[in-house]
C-alpha cells in the first residue's frame, strides 16, 4: 500500500494546502456523485460502515515483513463500495488515524489523494476485467496490483513535487530513494492482492449481490 | 458462454500470475538493495531524513504491533465496531 509515512511539517505550508484543497474538491465530486447520481441507500452505508471499521483495523497494523509493512485494503474498499463511497472512507480512516498518531494531520490531504487514486483504479479494473468475463479472483488481483501500483506513482509525484523541507538531496537522490521504497511496496501489493482476491471470490459466492459496486 | 468464462479466465490467472511474479522480483530487488529497516526508517532514508531509531522491532505480538496510541486505537476500533453492529441490525444487509 502507499503511504505517505512522513512527520507533520516535512512538506511546507503551501504545499500542505495545496493537497488539502486538491483532496477536499476530490471529496466534494464524491459527495455531489453520491447525491445527484447515484443514491445511497441503507445497504450501502451499512458496508461503507463495515469497510471503514475493517480498513481502519488493517491499516495501524504493524506487519513484520521486509522490516515493518502496513496493508489498508484501499482496493477492496474500491471494489465493494465504489469509488465516491470509497473516497469518503479513506478519508475517515486517515484522520481516524492521525488521531491515533499515525501519519500527520497536514498529510491527510495528500494521503487521501493517494488512496482515492488506489480506490478507483481497483474499481476501474475489476469492473474492466469483468466486461472480459475474467474470473473474480484473478480480477480482483489484478485490480489491487495496478491500484497500489498507481498509489504509489502518485505517492512519489507528490513528493517530488513537493520537496521534504530540511533535506539537501537532490530531486534525483529523492527519485531513486523513492523508488526502493515503492518497490518494497510492490512486494507488499502482492499478499494485499491474494488477500482482496479471496475476500472477493469469497463474497460472490455467498453474497453475489454485494458486489454491486463493481458491476461488470 | 462457458468456455468462454473458463478461457477469461485462465487467462485473467495468467496476467494475474505474471503482475505477481513482476511485482516480487521488483520487491526483492529493492529490499535488497535498501535493506532491512521499519516502514519509517524506509521512509526517512528514501527522503535523506536522518533516523532517529526510534522503532522497536520484535515488539508485540509475533513481531505484530500497533501504529500510534494503543488505547485510542481500541477506543475507536470498539466505536466503529459498535457503529457497525448498530447498521447492521437496524438497515441489514
Amino acid at each position: 500500500m502507499a503511504h505517505i509515512h512522513l512527520e507533520d511539517g516535512a512538506f511546507s505550508l503551501q504545499w500542505t494546502l495545496v493537497w488539502w484543497i486538491i483532496s477536499i474538491v476530490a471529496i466534494g465530486l464524491c459527495l455531489y456523485w453520491l447525491r445527484n447520481v447515484k443514491k445511497v441507500d441503507n445497504r450501502t452505508i451499512t458496508i461503507a460502515g463495515l469497510l471503514t471499521a475493517a480498513a481502519f483495523a488493517v491499516f495501524q497494523v504493524n506487519i513484520p515483513l521486509f522490516g515493518g509493512v502496513h496493508l489498508n485494503l484501499t482496493p477492496l474498499i474500491g471494489i465493494l463500495g465504489g469509488p465516491a463511497i470509497g473516497g469518503l472512507i479513506v478519508l475517515i480512516v486517515n484522520i481516524l488515524s492521525a488521531a491515533i498518531g499515525h501519519g500527520g494531520w497536514g498529510l491527510i490531504g495528500a494521503n487521501v489523494l493517494v488512496n482515492l487514486i488506489e480506490v478507483l483504479t481497483a474499481y476501474e479494473t475489476f469492473r474492466w476485467l469483468g466486461r472480459m468475463n475474467v474470473g473474480t479472483f484473478a480480477r480482483a488481483g489484478i485490480g489491487t496490483l495496478i491500484g497500489l501500483l498507481l498509489g504509489n506513482v502518485v505517492m512519489l509525484a507528490i513528493i517530488i513535487i513537493s520537496g521534504v523541507q530540511g533535506v539537501t538531496q537532490s530531486r534525483a537522490d529523492l527519485l531513486y530513494g523513492l523508488s526502493l521504497l515503492a518497490g518494497v511496496n510492490m512486494a507488499v501489493a502482492v499478499i494485499e492482492a491474494l488477500i482482496t482476491g479471496y475476500i472477493v471470490s469469497y463474497i460472490e459466492r455467498v453474497r453475489p449481490d454485494m458486489l454491486d459496486g463493481g458491476r461488470k | 458462454m462457458t468456455d468462454n468464462l473458463k478461457s477469461g479466465n485462465g487467462k485473467g490467472l495468467m496476467i494475474f500470475g505474471l503482475l505477481v511474479l513482476v511485482f516480487l522480483i521488483m520487491g526483492l530487488a529493492a529490499y535488497t538493495i535498501s535493506g532491512h529497516m521499519g516502514i519509517e526508517d524506509r521512509f526517512n532514508s528514501a527522503v535523506g531524513i536522518s533516523g532517529e531509531g526510534e522503532e522497536e522491532e520484535g515488539s508485540g505480538f509475533l513481531g505484530f504491533n500497533i501504529e500510534g496510541n494503543q488505547l485510542y486505537y481500541l477506543i475507536i476500533f470498539a466505536a466503529l465496531a459498535i457503529l457497525c453492529a448498530v447498521l447492521y441490525l437496524k438497515f441489514k444487509l
